[in-house]
Protein backbone atom coordinates (compact mmCIF):
# COMPACT_ATOMS: atom_id res chain seq x y z
CA UNK A 1 0.00 0.00 0.00
CA UNK A 2 2.91 2.16 0.57
CA UNK A 3 4.35 1.59 -2.20
CA UNK A 4 1.49 2.86 -4.62
CA UNK A 5 0.47 6.00 -2.06
CA UNK A 6 4.31 7.11 -2.79
CA UNK A 7 3.83 5.76 -6.59
CA UNK A 8 0.72 8.61 -6.35
CA UNK A 9 2.57 10.89 -4.43
CA UNK A 10 5.42 11.18 -7.16
CA UNK A 11 2.84 10.98 -9.91
CA UNK A 12 0.92 14.21 -8.43
CA UNK A 13 4.53 15.65 -8.06
CA UNK A 14 5.52 15.00 -11.44
CA UNK A 15 2.32 16.14 -12.93
CA UNK A 16 2.11 19.52 -10.78
CA UNK A 17 5.75 20.48 -12.38
CA UNK A 18 4.87 20.48 -15.43
CA UNK A 19 1.79 23.00 -14.73
CA UNK A 20 3.72 25.96 -14.37
CA UNK A 21 5.66 24.60 -17.36
CA UNK A 22 2.57 24.51 -19.61
CA UNK A 23 1.80 27.78 -18.33
CA UNK A 24 5.26 29.71 -18.86
CA UNK A 25 4.78 28.48 -22.23
CA UNK A 26 2.18 30.60 -22.74
CA UNK A 27 3.39 33.37 -20.78
CA UNK A 28 4.84 35.19 -24.01
CA UNK A 29 1.24 35.01 -26.08
CA UNK A 30 -0.52 36.58 -23.55
CA UNK A 31 2.23 39.06 -22.75
CA UNK A 32 2.31 40.87 -26.16
CA UNK A 33 -1.43 41.52 -25.20
CA UNK A 34 0.06 43.59 -23.00
CA UNK A 35 2.18 46.20 -24.80
CA UNK A 36 3.55 49.02 -23.31
CA UNK A 37 2.46 47.71 -19.54
CA UNK A 38 3.24 50.05 -16.89
CA UNK A 39 4.88 48.83 -13.40
CA UNK A 40 1.95 48.10 -12.23
CA UNK A 41 1.06 45.47 -15.26
CA UNK A 42 4.54 44.20 -14.35
CA UNK A 43 3.74 43.71 -10.59
CA UNK A 44 0.51 42.08 -11.68
CA UNK A 45 1.98 39.46 -13.40
CA UNK A 46 5.23 39.18 -10.69
CA UNK A 47 2.87 38.59 -8.21
CA UNK A 48 0.36 36.04 -10.34
CA UNK A 49 3.53 34.12 -10.68
CA UNK A 50 4.82 34.15 -7.06
CA UNK A 51 1.35 33.07 -5.80
CA UNK A 52 0.85 30.03 -7.73
CA UNK A 53 4.56 29.26 -6.93
CA UNK A 54 3.76 29.40 -3.85
CA UNK A 55 0.75 27.53 -3.82
CA UNK A 56 2.47 24.70 -5.14
CA UNK A 57 5.22 24.90 -3.59
CA UNK A 58 3.95 24.20 -0.22
CA UNK A 59 1.70 21.37 -1.28
CA UNK A 60 4.41 19.62 -2.88
CA UNK A 61 6.80 19.79 0.19
CA UNK A 62 3.67 18.90 2.22
CA UNK A 63 3.23 15.75 0.08
CA UNK A 64 6.92 15.23 0.02
CA UNK A 65 7.09 15.17 3.71
CA UNK A 66 3.65 12.67 4.55
CA UNK A 67 5.64 10.70 1.63
CA UNK A 68 8.79 10.34 3.54
CA UNK A 69 7.34 10.49 7.21
CA UNK A 70 4.97 7.59 5.81
CA UNK A 71 7.80 5.68 4.23
CA UNK A 72 9.72 5.61 7.70
CA UNK A 73 6.32 4.27 9.87
CA UNK A 74 6.24 1.83 7.12
CA UNK A 75 9.67 0.40 7.81
CA UNK A 76 8.92 1.26 11.27
CA UNK A 77 6.14 -1.08 11.50
CA UNK A 78 7.39 -3.89 9.92
CA UNK A 79 10.79 -4.22 11.76
CA UNK A 80 9.32 -3.81 15.22
CA UNK A 81 6.21 -5.94 14.17
CA UNK A 82 8.53 -8.88 13.70
CA UNK A 83 10.36 -7.88 16.73
CA UNK A 84 7.37 -8.17 19.02
CA UNK A 85 6.66 -12.04 16.91
CA UNK A 86 10.08 -12.94 17.46
CA UNK A 87 9.89 -12.02 21.46
CA UNK A 88 7.14 -13.76 21.83
CA UNK A 89 7.73 -16.83 20.39
CA UNK A 90 11.06 -16.26 22.70
CA UNK A 91 8.79 -16.24 25.36
CA UNK A 92 6.75 -19.18 24.87
CA UNK B 1 -21.17 19.37 48.60
CA UNK B 2 -23.16 21.82 46.88
CA UNK B 3 -22.08 24.25 44.04
CA UNK B 4 -21.93 27.21 45.44
CA UNK B 5 -20.19 26.32 49.07
CA UNK B 6 -17.69 24.67 46.92
CA UNK B 7 -16.97 27.74 45.01
CA UNK B 8 -17.13 29.79 48.65
CA UNK B 9 -14.57 26.78 50.11
CA UNK B 10 -11.87 27.07 47.07
CA UNK B 11 -11.75 30.53 46.43
CA UNK B 12 -11.20 31.34 50.41
CA UNK B 13 -8.49 29.22 50.51
CA UNK B 14 -6.89 30.94 47.26
CA UNK B 15 -7.49 34.28 48.42
CA UNK B 16 -6.19 33.07 51.60
CA UNK B 17 -2.98 31.06 50.57
CA UNK B 18 -2.34 34.60 48.77
CA UNK B 19 -2.81 37.18 51.17
CA UNK B 20 -0.58 35.10 53.47
CA UNK B 21 2.06 34.70 50.75
CA UNK B 22 1.33 37.77 49.24
CA UNK B 23 3.73 36.34 46.03
CA UNK B 24 1.63 36.08 43.02
CA UNK B 25 0.25 40.03 43.81
CA UNK B 26 3.17 41.81 44.57
CA UNK B 27 4.81 40.35 41.42
CA UNK B 28 1.90 41.04 39.49
CA UNK B 29 1.95 44.26 40.93
CA UNK B 30 5.17 45.53 39.99
CA UNK B 31 5.24 43.90 36.94
CA UNK B 32 2.17 46.07 36.15
CA UNK B 33 4.08 49.26 36.90
CA UNK B 34 7.30 48.59 34.62
CA UNK B 35 5.05 48.02 31.99
CA UNK B 36 2.94 51.38 32.55
CA UNK B 37 6.61 53.23 32.86
CA UNK B 38 7.70 51.21 29.62
CA UNK B 39 4.71 52.49 27.99
CA UNK B 40 4.84 55.98 29.17
CA UNK B 41 8.62 56.14 28.26
CA UNK B 42 7.67 55.06 24.76
CA UNK B 43 4.18 56.99 23.89
CA UNK B 44 4.27 59.80 25.82
CA UNK B 45 3.50 62.96 23.06
CA UNK B 46 1.39 65.78 23.23
CA UNK B 47 -2.22 65.40 24.43
CA UNK B 48 -3.89 64.17 21.38
CA UNK B 49 -1.82 61.60 20.98
CA UNK B 50 -1.82 60.25 23.95
CA UNK B 51 -5.55 60.41 24.22
CA UNK B 52 -5.36 58.00 21.21
CA UNK B 53 -2.56 55.59 22.36
CA UNK B 54 -4.26 55.35 25.61
CA UNK B 55 -6.50 53.01 24.65
CA UNK B 56 -4.30 50.48 23.16
CA UNK B 57 -1.54 50.83 26.46
CA UNK B 58 -4.17 50.30 29.05
CA UNK B 59 -5.42 46.98 27.03
CA UNK B 60 -2.35 46.01 26.45
CA UNK B 61 -1.51 46.41 30.10
CA UNK B 62 -4.48 44.12 31.12
CA UNK B 63 -3.63 41.39 28.17
CA UNK B 64 0.28 41.04 29.80
CA UNK B 65 -0.70 41.39 33.43
CA UNK B 66 -3.79 39.05 32.90
CA UNK B 67 -1.87 36.55 31.16
CA UNK B 68 1.08 36.55 34.05
CA UNK B 69 -2.08 36.08 36.53
CA UNK B 70 -3.30 33.21 34.55
CA UNK B 71 -0.38 31.18 34.01
CA UNK B 72 -0.07 31.18 38.01
CA UNK B 73 -3.42 29.59 38.38
CA UNK B 74 -2.60 26.04 39.26
CA UNK B 75 1.21 27.19 40.23
CA UNK B 76 0.50 25.95 43.91
CA UNK B 77 -1.65 23.08 43.02
CA UNK B 78 1.58 21.98 40.97
CA UNK B 79 3.39 21.14 43.53
CA UNK B 80 3.09 17.69 45.78
CA UNK B 81 0.70 16.27 44.09
CA UNK B 82 -2.14 19.00 44.96
CA UNK B 83 -3.84 19.46 42.11
CA UNK B 84 -4.60 15.61 41.47
CA UNK B 85 -5.63 15.97 44.89
CA UNK B 86 -8.07 18.29 43.70
CA UNK B 87 -9.38 17.21 41.03
CA UNK B 88 -10.13 13.72 42.57
CA UNK B 89 -11.98 15.09 45.33
CA UNK B 90 -15.81 15.32 45.06
CA UNK B 91 -15.58 19.04 44.59
CA UNK B 92 -18.03 19.52 41.53
CA UNK B 93 -15.30 19.94 38.78
CA UNK B 94 -17.09 22.90 37.14
CA UNK B 95 -17.30 24.76 41.17
CA UNK B 96 -13.57 24.67 41.24
CA UNK B 97 -13.39 26.30 37.69
CA UNK B 98 -15.79 29.14 39.00
CA UNK B 99 -13.54 29.37 42.02
CA UNK B 100 -10.31 29.72 40.34
CA UNK B 101 -12.04 32.27 37.53
CA UNK B 102 -12.98 34.24 40.35
CA UNK B 103 -9.28 34.30 41.91
CA UNK B 104 -8.12 35.34 38.27
CA UNK B 105 -10.99 37.43 38.59
CA UNK B 106 -10.17 39.44 41.41
CA UNK B 107 -6.49 39.37 41.12
CA UNK B 108 -6.93 41.33 37.16
CA UNK B 109 -9.27 43.89 38.66
CA UNK B 110 -6.85 44.71 41.66
CA UNK B 111 -3.83 45.14 39.10
CA UNK B 112 -5.88 47.10 36.78
CA UNK B 113 -7.41 49.39 39.41
CA UNK B 114 -4.14 50.61 40.04
CA UNK B 115 -2.25 50.41 36.44
CA UNK B 116 -4.97 52.59 34.73
CA UNK B 117 -5.15 55.63 36.99
CA UNK B 118 -1.25 55.46 36.83
CA UNK B 119 -1.42 55.42 33.02
CA UNK B 120 -4.27 58.54 32.88
CA UNK B 121 -2.06 60.79 35.33
CA UNK B 122 1.05 59.78 33.71
CA UNK B 123 -0.45 60.27 30.10
CA UNK B 124 -2.59 62.93 31.48
CA UNK B 125 -5.83 61.83 30.03
CA UNK B 126 -8.64 62.95 32.06
CA UNK B 127 -10.83 60.06 33.21
CA UNK B 128 -13.31 61.58 35.56
CA UNK B 129 -16.06 61.86 33.37
CA UNK B 130 -16.39 58.30 32.27
CA UNK B 131 -15.06 56.54 34.96
CA UNK B 132 -17.84 54.50 35.31
CA UNK B 133 -17.81 53.26 31.47
CA UNK B 134 -13.95 52.88 31.33
CA UNK B 135 -14.63 51.03 35.25
CA UNK B 136 -17.72 48.61 33.72
CA UNK B 137 -15.57 47.62 30.40
CA UNK B 138 -12.44 46.87 32.11
CA UNK B 139 -14.46 44.58 34.20
CA UNK B 140 -16.09 42.88 31.72
CA UNK B 141 -12.80 42.63 29.85
CA UNK B 142 -11.39 41.04 32.76
CA UNK B 143 -13.72 38.88 33.35
CA UNK B 144 -13.73 37.53 29.81
CA UNK B 145 -10.01 37.17 30.13
CA UNK B 146 -10.27 35.24 33.17
CA UNK B 147 -13.46 32.93 31.62
CA UNK B 148 -10.87 32.08 28.81
CA UNK B 149 -7.46 31.86 30.80
CA UNK B 150 -8.46 30.18 34.07
CA UNK B 151 -9.62 26.55 32.11
CA UNK B 152 -6.48 27.15 29.67
CA UNK B 153 -4.34 27.25 32.66
CA UNK B 154 -4.92 23.75 33.11
CA UNK B 155 -2.12 23.13 30.75
CA UNK B 156 0.58 24.59 32.80
CA UNK B 157 0.07 21.52 34.93
CA UNK B 158 0.24 19.31 32.49
CA UNK B 159 2.71 20.69 29.11
CA UNK B 160 6.08 21.28 28.87
CA UNK B 161 7.08 25.19 27.88
CA UNK B 162 3.93 25.99 29.76
CA UNK B 163 4.82 29.34 29.99
CA UNK B 164 5.28 29.87 26.43
CA UNK B 165 2.40 27.95 25.28
CA UNK B 166 -0.01 29.20 27.49
CA UNK B 167 0.30 33.37 26.05
CA UNK B 168 0.51 32.21 22.41
CA UNK B 169 -2.68 29.88 23.25
CA UNK B 170 -4.55 32.75 25.18
CA UNK B 171 -3.39 35.89 22.84
CA UNK B 172 -5.86 34.86 19.79
CA UNK B 173 -8.18 33.96 21.65
CA UNK B 174 -8.47 36.84 23.54
CA UNK B 175 -8.36 39.19 20.34
CA UNK B 176 -12.08 39.95 20.60
CA UNK B 177 -11.65 41.27 23.98
CA UNK B 178 -8.97 43.71 23.16
CA UNK B 179 -10.69 44.37 19.78
CA UNK B 180 -13.74 45.34 21.70
CA UNK B 181 -11.73 46.72 24.51
CA UNK B 182 -9.74 48.95 22.63
CA UNK B 183 -12.50 50.24 20.42
CA UNK B 184 -14.96 50.56 22.82
CA UNK B 185 -12.73 52.71 25.36
CA UNK B 186 -11.87 54.81 22.21
CA UNK B 187 -15.14 55.44 21.71
CA UNK B 188 -16.23 56.44 25.02
CA UNK B 189 -12.88 59.11 25.14
CA UNK B 190 -14.51 60.29 21.12
CA UNK B 191 -11.11 59.73 19.68
CA UNK B 192 -12.36 57.74 16.30
CA UNK B 193 -15.83 59.57 14.49
CA UNK B 194 -18.49 56.68 16.26
CA UNK B 195 -18.60 57.64 19.77
CA UNK B 196 -21.51 54.88 20.50
CA UNK B 197 -19.41 52.42 22.95
CA UNK B 198 -22.86 50.03 23.15
CA UNK B 199 -22.45 47.53 20.78
CA UNK B 200 -18.65 47.04 22.10
CA UNK B 201 -20.38 46.37 25.30
CA UNK B 202 -22.40 43.58 23.58
CA UNK B 203 -19.90 41.67 21.89
CA UNK B 204 -17.52 41.79 25.41
CA UNK B 205 -20.68 40.52 27.06
CA UNK B 206 -21.40 38.12 24.52
CA UNK B 207 -17.69 36.90 24.31
CA UNK B 208 -17.76 36.69 27.97
CA UNK B 209 -21.04 34.22 27.76
CA UNK B 210 -19.44 32.32 25.05
CA UNK B 211 -16.61 31.23 27.04
CA UNK B 212 -18.55 30.88 30.37
CA UNK B 213 -20.07 28.07 29.20
CA UNK B 214 -17.93 26.45 26.68
CA UNK B 215 -15.46 26.69 29.86
CA UNK B 216 -17.96 25.10 32.25
CA UNK B 217 -18.84 22.41 29.22
CA UNK B 218 -15.04 21.78 28.54
CA UNK B 219 -13.13 21.59 31.71
CA UNK B 220 -14.32 18.45 33.22
CA UNK B 221 -13.34 17.00 30.09
CA UNK B 222 -9.83 18.60 29.91
CA UNK B 223 -8.62 17.75 33.54
CA UNK B 224 -6.74 14.43 33.17
CA UNK B 225 -6.58 12.41 36.83
CA UNK C 1 -7.49 1.44 -2.75
CA UNK C 2 -8.76 1.83 -6.71
CA UNK C 3 -11.09 3.94 -5.40
CA UNK C 4 -8.38 6.12 -4.19
CA UNK C 5 -6.44 5.82 -7.28
CA UNK C 6 -8.87 7.04 -9.38
CA UNK C 7 -9.23 9.89 -7.04
CA UNK C 8 -5.89 10.54 -7.63
CA UNK C 9 -5.66 10.29 -10.83
CA UNK C 10 -8.89 13.02 -11.57
CA UNK C 11 -7.55 15.30 -9.10
CA UNK C 12 -3.85 15.18 -10.95
CA UNK C 13 -5.77 15.59 -14.21
CA UNK C 14 -8.46 18.31 -12.45
CA UNK C 15 -5.51 20.51 -11.25
CA UNK C 16 -4.07 21.06 -14.49
CA UNK C 17 -7.55 21.51 -16.45
CA UNK C 18 -7.95 23.58 -13.25
CA UNK C 19 -4.62 25.75 -14.48
CA UNK C 20 -5.64 25.54 -18.27
CA UNK C 21 -9.27 26.80 -17.20
CA UNK C 22 -8.01 29.73 -15.21
CA UNK C 23 -5.31 30.61 -17.16
CA UNK C 24 -6.54 30.45 -20.50
CA UNK C 25 -10.09 29.58 -20.77
CA UNK C 26 -11.60 32.57 -18.28
CA UNK C 27 -10.74 35.96 -19.37
CA UNK C 28 -8.88 38.64 -17.84
CA UNK C 29 -10.81 40.47 -15.51
CA UNK C 30 -11.18 44.48 -16.90
CA UNK C 31 -10.74 46.12 -13.68
CA UNK C 32 -7.92 44.07 -11.64
CA UNK C 33 -6.20 42.54 -14.60
CA UNK C 34 -3.95 39.12 -14.84
CA UNK C 35 -3.43 39.46 -10.90
CA UNK C 36 -7.45 38.94 -10.47
CA UNK C 37 -6.22 34.58 -11.46
CA UNK C 38 -4.69 34.46 -8.04
CA UNK C 39 -8.47 34.06 -6.50
CA UNK C 40 -9.32 30.92 -8.77
CA UNK C 41 -6.51 29.11 -6.12
CA UNK C 42 -7.29 31.62 -3.26
CA UNK C 43 -10.79 31.12 -2.26
CA UNK C 44 -10.89 27.01 -2.77
CA UNK C 45 -7.92 27.18 -0.47
CA UNK C 46 -9.90 29.26 2.09
CA UNK C 47 -12.49 26.56 1.45
CA UNK C 48 -9.92 24.17 2.24
CA UNK C 49 -8.74 25.88 5.17
CA UNK C 50 -11.92 25.62 6.73
CA UNK C 51 -12.83 22.54 5.75
CA UNK C 52 -9.38 21.19 7.82
CA UNK C 53 -10.36 23.65 10.77
CA UNK C 54 -14.05 22.03 10.95
CA UNK C 55 -12.78 18.41 10.67
CA UNK C 56 -9.89 19.44 13.94
CA UNK C 57 -13.33 20.53 15.63
CA UNK C 58 -15.22 17.79 15.00
CA UNK C 59 -12.59 15.74 15.36
CA UNK C 60 -11.64 17.40 18.55
CA UNK C 61 -15.14 17.11 20.17
CA UNK C 62 -15.90 13.86 19.63
CA UNK C 63 -12.04 13.42 21.29
CA UNK C 64 -13.34 14.48 24.25
CA UNK C 65 -16.51 12.50 24.40
CA UNK C 66 -15.03 9.53 23.23
CA UNK C 67 -11.55 9.80 24.25
CA UNK C 68 -10.74 7.38 20.82
CA UNK C 69 -7.25 7.95 19.50
CA UNK C 70 -7.82 7.83 16.08
CA UNK C 71 -10.48 11.35 16.42
CA UNK C 72 -7.19 12.85 18.08
CA UNK C 73 -5.56 11.70 14.67
CA UNK C 74 -8.16 12.93 11.98
CA UNK C 75 -8.16 16.30 14.41
CA UNK C 76 -4.25 17.05 13.73
CA UNK C 77 -4.75 16.11 10.24
CA UNK C 78 -7.65 17.94 9.83
CA UNK C 79 -5.21 21.17 11.48
CA UNK C 80 -2.41 20.40 9.40
CA UNK C 81 -3.83 20.81 6.69
CA UNK C 82 -6.13 23.73 7.59
CA UNK C 83 -2.41 25.09 8.21
CA UNK C 84 -1.66 24.69 4.79
CA UNK C 85 -4.37 25.88 3.09
CA UNK C 86 -4.36 28.87 5.47
CA UNK C 87 -1.15 29.75 4.55
CA UNK C 88 -1.60 29.59 1.01
CA UNK C 89 -4.52 32.04 1.83
CA UNK C 90 -2.50 34.09 3.98
CA UNK C 91 0.58 34.65 1.32
CA UNK C 92 -1.28 34.74 -2.12
CA UNK C 93 -4.18 37.17 -0.24
CA UNK C 94 -1.48 39.95 0.44
CA UNK C 95 0.16 39.17 -3.71
CA UNK C 96 -3.11 40.09 -4.81
CA UNK C 97 -4.04 42.86 -2.47
CA UNK C 98 -0.40 45.20 -3.57
CA UNK C 99 -1.95 45.48 -7.03
CA UNK C 100 -5.34 45.92 -6.17
CA UNK C 101 -6.05 47.48 -3.13
CA UNK C 102 -2.34 49.57 -3.20
CA UNK C 103 -1.68 47.61 0.10
CA UNK C 104 -0.33 44.46 1.19
CA UNK C 105 -2.50 44.41 4.58
CA UNK C 106 -5.73 46.41 5.61
CA UNK C 107 -7.64 45.17 9.11
CA UNK C 108 -10.49 43.57 6.65
CA UNK C 109 -13.13 41.73 8.47
CA UNK C 110 -12.10 38.67 6.38
CA UNK C 111 -8.42 39.28 6.67
CA UNK C 112 -8.18 39.41 10.46
CA UNK C 113 -10.63 36.50 11.15
CA UNK C 114 -8.16 34.38 8.72
CA UNK C 115 -5.03 35.27 10.35
CA UNK C 116 -6.21 34.69 13.73
CA UNK C 117 -7.89 31.71 13.09
CA UNK C 118 -4.29 30.34 11.46
CA UNK C 119 -2.74 31.70 14.55
CA UNK C 120 -5.28 29.60 16.64
CA UNK C 121 -4.95 26.79 15.30
CA UNK C 122 -0.69 27.10 14.82
CA UNK C 123 -1.07 26.75 18.95
CA UNK C 124 -2.92 23.99 18.61
CA UNK C 125 -0.45 21.97 16.44
CA UNK C 126 2.58 23.75 18.41
CA UNK C 127 1.12 22.51 21.26
CA UNK C 128 0.33 19.30 20.40
CA UNK C 129 3.47 18.72 18.36
CA UNK C 130 5.67 20.05 20.71
CA UNK C 131 4.05 20.11 24.19
CA UNK C 132 4.55 16.41 24.95
CA UNK C 133 2.72 13.19 24.73
CA UNK C 134 0.46 12.76 27.55
CA UNK C 135 -2.92 12.41 26.86
CA UNK C 136 -3.43 15.48 29.20
CA UNK C 137 -1.86 17.91 26.58
CA UNK C 138 -3.87 16.04 23.70
CA UNK C 139 -7.25 16.93 25.73
CA UNK C 140 -5.99 20.13 26.54
CA UNK C 141 -5.07 20.94 22.48
CA UNK C 142 -8.49 19.75 21.92
CA UNK C 143 -10.34 21.63 24.05
CA UNK C 144 -8.56 24.62 22.34
CA UNK C 145 -9.74 23.93 18.67
CA UNK C 146 -13.67 23.89 20.17
CA UNK C 147 -12.73 26.90 21.77
CA UNK C 148 -10.88 28.18 18.64
CA UNK C 149 -14.04 27.72 16.43
CA UNK C 150 -17.02 29.98 17.50
CA UNK C 151 -13.79 32.46 18.54
CA UNK C 152 -14.34 33.18 14.04
CA UNK C 153 -17.60 34.37 14.04
CA UNK C 154 -17.09 37.07 17.30
CA UNK C 155 -13.26 38.22 15.29
CA UNK C 156 -15.40 38.57 11.85
CA UNK C 157 -18.72 40.50 13.93
CA UNK C 158 -15.56 42.81 15.75
CA UNK C 159 -13.90 43.53 12.83
CA UNK C 160 -17.40 44.29 10.60
CA UNK C 161 -17.95 46.66 13.23
CA UNK C 162 -14.42 48.15 14.01
CA UNK C 163 -14.51 48.95 9.89
CA UNK C 164 -16.07 52.00 10.42
CA UNK C 165 -12.96 53.58 10.89
CA UNK C 166 -12.05 52.54 7.01
CA UNK C 167 -14.85 53.24 4.96
CA UNK C 168 -12.60 52.48 1.29
CA UNK C 169 -12.86 48.22 1.81
CA UNK C 170 -13.37 46.91 -1.10
CA UNK C 171 -14.98 43.50 -1.13
CA UNK C 172 -13.99 40.73 -3.54
CA UNK C 173 -16.86 38.22 -3.88
CA UNK C 174 -17.76 36.35 -6.54
CA UNK C 175 -20.56 38.24 -7.65
CA UNK C 176 -19.40 40.05 -10.59
CA UNK C 177 -17.75 36.39 -12.11
CA UNK C 178 -18.73 36.13 -16.20
CA UNK C 179 -20.19 32.72 -16.94
CA UNK C 180 -16.73 31.24 -18.11
CA UNK C 181 -14.85 33.15 -15.33
CA UNK C 182 -17.41 31.27 -12.99
CA UNK C 183 -17.04 28.00 -14.66
CA UNK C 184 -13.05 28.16 -14.19
CA UNK C 185 -13.45 29.16 -10.29
CA UNK C 186 -16.24 26.27 -9.90
CA UNK C 187 -13.54 23.64 -11.27
CA UNK C 188 -10.98 25.17 -9.38
CA UNK C 189 -13.38 24.63 -6.01
CA UNK C 190 -13.74 20.98 -7.14
CA UNK C 191 -10.35 20.31 -7.68
CA UNK C 192 -9.33 21.79 -4.66
CA UNK C 193 -11.31 20.15 -2.49
CA UNK C 194 -10.46 16.89 -4.12
CA UNK C 195 -7.02 17.16 -3.08
CA UNK C 196 -7.85 18.06 0.21
CA UNK C 197 -9.97 15.57 1.20
CA UNK C 198 -7.17 13.10 -0.57
CA UNK C 199 -4.42 15.07 1.66
CA UNK C 200 -6.42 14.18 4.95
CA UNK C 201 -7.26 11.07 4.23
CA UNK C 202 -3.55 10.20 3.99
CA UNK C 203 -2.44 12.29 6.63
CA UNK C 204 -5.36 10.97 8.54
CA UNK C 205 -3.62 7.64 8.09
CA UNK C 206 -0.09 8.52 8.94
CA UNK C 207 -1.15 9.71 12.42
CA UNK C 208 -2.70 6.61 13.35
CA UNK C 209 0.22 4.29 11.80
CA UNK C 210 2.46 6.75 13.79
CA UNK C 211 0.45 5.98 16.55
CA UNK C 212 0.69 1.92 15.90
CA UNK C 213 4.20 2.26 15.82
CA UNK C 214 4.50 3.80 19.73
CA UNK C 215 1.99 1.78 20.84
CA UNK C 216 4.40 -1.79 19.75
CA UNK C 217 7.53 0.14 21.02
CA UNK C 218 5.79 0.55 24.50
CA UNK C 219 5.27 -3.33 24.17
CA UNK C 220 8.42 -4.18 23.07
CA UNK C 221 9.44 -2.46 26.00
CA UNK C 222 7.10 -4.10 27.84
CA UNK C 223 8.05 -7.86 27.31
CA UNK C 224 11.56 -6.74 26.91
CA UNK C 225 10.92 -5.33 30.85
CA UNK C 226 9.44 -9.23 32.15
CA UNK C 227 11.91 -10.87 30.12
Amino acid sequence: MNARSRRLCVALVASLLSVPALAWAQNPETVTQFVGSSDLDAMKYRHLWLAYGVIWLLIMAFVARTARRQSELKKDLDLLSSRVDDMEKNRE
Amino acid sequence: MNFWPTVALVWSKDIRVELRSKDTLVTLVLFALVLTMVFTFGFASDPQTNLRVFPSVMWACVLFCGTLGVGRTFAREARDGAFTALVLSPAHRGAILTAKTLVNLVLTLIVTALTTPILAVMLRVDLTDVLGLVAGQLFLGAAGFALVGTPLAVMAVNARFAEVLLPMVVFPLVAPILIAGVTGTAAILGTIPENDPRPWFQLMLGFDLVYLVGGQFLFDKMVTE
Amino acid sequence: MNVRLALTALATIGVVAGHWLAFDFAPVEAQMGVVQKIFYFHVPSAMACYAGFIACCIGSLAYLWTRKGRWDALALAGAELGLIFGLIVLITGPLWARPAWGVWWKWEPRLTSMALLVLMFSAYWVLHTFGGSGEGVRRFAAALAVFATPNIYFVHVAVEKWKGMHPEIQNKGSGGLSPDMRTAFVVCMVVLLLLFGLLLEQRYRMHLQSRLVAALRRRIHRIGGDA
